[in-house]
């Protein structure tokens, strides 16, 4: 029925010519990637013979067009994606492991290719990307040696009647909020006996967890941090010099540029003595676990993607940092991008099985709670907590 | 006159021809391919036309047919695979069938370390391969293009370089790498050679290499042996499951019945939220209809008024909330609506002193408030529109007699002017009511749902029941709960249609208003 049903969306749309075919690698990459895998694919069959077809999908449709394609036979051989798909589709059974060649893993960054694993290695990851301390140095010419420091500074500096913020970060988001939960020890999911991530062992309302998030709260309380900072709003107070720090991405360095402001990229101070641990998000390649071409596309991914020469490609197109060491290395004397790769150095990867699809409603919750003053830390998380597990079925 | 008749024939033969010759060219690929059930769809849609075209009784279908196409691809399509949906397990680690999810768990293969490969030679022309020869430490291995390990004596080979490399077999050449890619690699990377305890395949472009699969099926017992461990996983209803419980990745896609409409009834998470989001529901839709068609409604029957001046001016300003994508305004109506650095409460400070603060968007009823409001904004253009055009519809003679008769304003508005305007505008009502009862993207772009009523329930404050299968679907426990927010989707399917359908009934009596004139 399923089957079916596609075949005949397929044939409305005209699409037959995209499934994966024995002999020719068909590529599934979005505008900015697409142009550096055209070219590597030209080089490809230049060399061997074997044909490279690269069709454009948008970023955010690709899992979910994958999804479907994939099981019909109608799916590429790769996608370029993230590494927090890859427990969701692994567990659907759509990628293929991969085995990489031990003189290629020792040049890839090792919490990238951590990132990737799910129980196997299911992905080649390129770029790798976290939070850092982003600040104006007009406002604060260097970052303090500690949070406290950096705490007394917005003090000072703070006045939501102008408006004028010393420090935010993006509120209630768990995302960028998750350093002053790591800090203190504070975790998403448990490490197993076998380094697997267990599902059951949440860490939500763990005391770590509960003592940064007191950290965090008290920032609120005292007005330092204003609540529902959004993205459209802090960007904004950022752009005309309104913010002299936050916590933020690689993402938000464009608009800060854009506007004039010069922006300086440096860890997250320590909290306490404690060193914030950003979540790390990779970005890389999966290969479906329906493609007739494994013997080619491993070919083609170990000995044209993972070059110096490749990533580096990738990275002028995209420039996030490069989670191949050699052209990382290459790349590295941009301060900012130095800053960035410094922060996320002390990070984690975000847990990549799909039980955390579970976890970003509840805990975003209970942290819009602690923003707004609504409930204690520990009551709020504990809630949180609780939810999941019912979800999930731990008890 | 003839001769248009001919034209028009030979155009429709012309045509129909083509038609045909596409369809069964369209059919024919479907076979090549192996897509059987695709076969029927092409020449079953060829021979409808040529019977719309051809048969002078089907002629009023002519026009109705395209309509009716879209209609089944469009509407009738979609609501059937999502009742479909809602009787399977489809969700994360369900979504192969199970043949499929045999046949990954199958191919799965341990990974030796360091990993053994053997270069080989094929043989052969680029249109026949003869042989495939690899060489390994144990000795050179013959390879059929069948998969199967041939004697080497069955062979006759040049070997005049004595290198262990043939540079003919019976009479064939090696072929090189590029030929033999383009030529054989589709038949050959199917092939899985018998090789001591797991197989040789094809592993790079110039090597076989030697795999050992990780699990075994056995069709006696219906499981998989995991051949590291020896552990058995017996096919469950939807999954593979060991005894002690543990479960393989990737399960398979099932038919459940009603169990899924139970688990709404049992399980609490589901339904807990249910009566909250669909009281707010009737409520969003209701006082979304209602605010914006009496704010519109008053505003034509002012700019109805000829004697009011610059009435072309107000029209056109009042009509800009309509031509502003609603995907900007909304946005910037949540910046306005921003607790700390909104507009609104920046205004409402400055008049009234610091410390006010309206949490507009934080807080269940202001929330509530906020997005009514926002969308009153957005539509009353829309029922303003429509209430002048309908207004102009009536006929003035109504209102002389009714003064004459000594009717006041407000009797000739309740008695007259009401009334007339519902019997056109009652049905686009009802329209704008299960538009908004399903509006998704104003609650989406403006608090995806929030704030949190109940932390960890996906359901906010301002969720919707769209909105909520929204969550269901895309953020459930292990990724995407798919046959849950089919279920829900059902459900407002169904209520939609009985709103809709008893509203259009009562309509039906509206229009007794009119034929009485």
């Amino acid at each position: 029925m399923r089957r079916l049903m596609l075949a005949v969306a397929l044939l409305v749309l005209g699409a037959l010519a995209f499934a994966a075919e024995p002999g020719k690698i068909l590529i599934w990459a979005d505008d900015t990637r697409a142009p550096v895998f055209e070219a590597l694919g030209k080089a490809y069959t230049e060399a061997t013979g074997i044909p490279v077809e690269v069709v454009e999908v948008g970023f955010n449709e690709i899992r979910g067009q994958f999804t479907t394609a994939a099981p019909a036979g109608e799916g590429p051989d790769i996608i370029i994606g993230a590494h927090d798909w890859v427990g969701e589709l692994a567990a659907n059974g759509l990628l293929a492991e991969l085995v990489l060649p031990e003189e290629l893993k020792a040049k890839f960054d090792a919490v990238a290719l951590q990132a990737f694993t799910y129980g196997a290695l299911y992905g080649l990851p390129y770029a790798r990307e976290g939070v850092a301390l982003v600040y104006n140095k007009a406002l604060l010419p260097e970052v303090p040696a500690t949070f406290e420091e950096l705490i007394e500074f917005a003090r000072q500096f703070t006045d939501p009647t102008v408006p004028q913020y010393g420090f935010a970060v993006q509120n209630p988001d768990p995302y960028h909020e998750f350093p002053f939960l790591s800090a203190f020890g504070g975790y998403i999911f448990g490490v197993d006996e076998e380094g697997k991530l267990n599902p059951c062992d949440i860490g939500l309302d763990s005391p770590g967890a509960i003592e940064g998030a007191e950290y965090l709260d008290a920032l609120f309380e005292e007005g330092i941090l204003a609540a529902g900072m959004g993205w459209d709003i802090w960007t904004g107070l950022f752009a005309e010099g309104r913010i002299a720090a936050v916590i933020t991405g690689p993402w938000a360095i464009g608009i800060a540029k854009g506007a004039g402001i010069d922006v300086g990229v440096a860890p997250i101070p320590p909290m306490k003595g404690h060193t914030p641990k950003p979540f790390v998000g990779v970005q890389g390649v999966m290969v479906s676990a329906f493609s007739p071409n494994l013997p080619l596309v491993e070919d083609f991914l170990y000995n044209y993607f993972a070059t110096k020469e490749a990533q580096l490609k990738m990275y002028e197109r995209d420039p996030r940092i490069p989670a191949f060491i050699p052209a990382y290395e290459e790349v590295a004397d941009d301060p900012i991008l130095r800053g960035f790769a410094e922060s996320i150095a002390n990070g984690v990867p975000m847990p990549n099985i799909p039980e955390m699809a579970s976890v970003w409603g509840a805990w975003s919750d209970a942290m819009a709670a602690i923003g707004n003053q609504e409930l204690e830390p520990a009551s709020a998380l504990k809630q949180a907590a609780d939810a999941i597990r019912e979800v999930l079925g731990c008890k | 006159m003839r001769f248009d008749g001919l034209g028009k024939t030979l155009l429709k033969i012309a045509f129909l021809s083509l038609l045909g010759a596409g369809a069964v060219w369209w059919a024919a690929l479907a076979g090549m391919v192996g897509d059987w059930k695709v076969i029927p769809f092409p020449i079953l849609g060829a021979a409808g036309i040529a019977y719309l075209l051809l048969s002078p009784r089907a002629y009023p279908l002519r026009y109705l047919a395209p309509g009716l196409f879209f209609l089944v691809v469009m509407v009738l399509v979609p609501v059937v695979y999502n009742v479909y949906i809602s009787f399977t397990n489809y969700s994360t680690g369900h979504i192969l069938s199970k043949e499929q999810a045999i046949e990954v768990l199958t191919s799965k293969e341990i990974p030796s370390s360091p990993p053994v490969r053997y270069p080989f030679v094929a043989y052969g022309t680029p249109d026949y391969l003869h042989v495939i020869v690899l060489s390994t430490p144990e000795g050179t291995l013959f390879v059929t293009p069948r998969g199967e390990l041939a004697a080497p004596e069955a062979y006759e080979i040049i070997d005049a370089d004595g290198d262990g490399i043939p540079e003919e077999v019976d009479g064939y050449r090696s072929l090189d790498t590029r030929t033999f890619l383009r030529a054989h690699y589709a038949a050959v990377q199917r092939i899985r050679v018998p090789w001591k305890e797991g197989w040789l395949r094809l592993a790079t472009l110039r090597e076989f290499g030697y795999f050992i699969p990780r699990y075994r099926y056995d069709p006696a017992r219906d499981a998989l042996v995991d051949q590291r461990t020896g552990k058995v996983y017996y096919a469950g209803p939807d999954r593979f499951v060991a005894e002690d419980g543990e479960a393989l990745d990737p399960g398979w896609v099932r038919w459940v019945g009603l169990a899924n409409y139970l688990r709404f009834i049992r399980e609490p998470r589901f339904h807990r939220a249910f009566g909250r989001v669909f009281a707010w529901n009737i409520v969003w839709a209701v006082l979304s209809v209602v605010l914006s068609f009496a704010l519109g409604l008053a505003l034509a029957i002012l700019l109805n008024d000829r004697h009011l001046r610059f009435r072309r001016l107000y029209r056109s300003l009042l009509i800009v909330p309509y031509a502003i994508p609603a995907f900007i305004s909304v946005l910037i109506w949540k910046g306005f609506f921003n607790t700390n650095v909104g507009l609104f409460n920046q205004v409402l400070q400055s008049w009234l002193g610091s410390s006010l603060r309206v949490p507009w968007l934080d807080d269940p009823f202001w929330a509530r408030f906020s997005l009514i409001f926002t969308n009153i904004w957005l539509t009353y253009p829309y029922m303003m529109l429509v209430s002048l055009g309908a207004l102009q519809a009536i006929p003035g003679e109504l209102y002389e007699a009714a003064a004459i008769d000594g009717a006041g304003p407000w009797q000739r508005f309740t008695r007259i002017t009401f009334p007339l305007l519902m019997v056109s505008i009652a049905p686009l009502l009802i329209g704008s009511f299960s538009f908004n009862f399903n509006n998704f993207t104003i609650i989406w772009l403006m608090t995806q749902g929030g704030p949190v009523v109940e932390i960890g329930s996906q359901a906010g404050a301002t969720d919707i029941l769209l909105s909520y299968a929204y969550k269901l679907a895309f953020y459930g426990a292990r990724g995407n709960e798919y046959s849950m927010a089919a279920v829900f989707g059902v459900i407002v399917f169904a209520i939609v249609a009985v709103i809709s359908g008893i509203s259009f009934t009562h309509t039906k009596a509206l229009e007794e208003v009119s034929r009485g004139l």
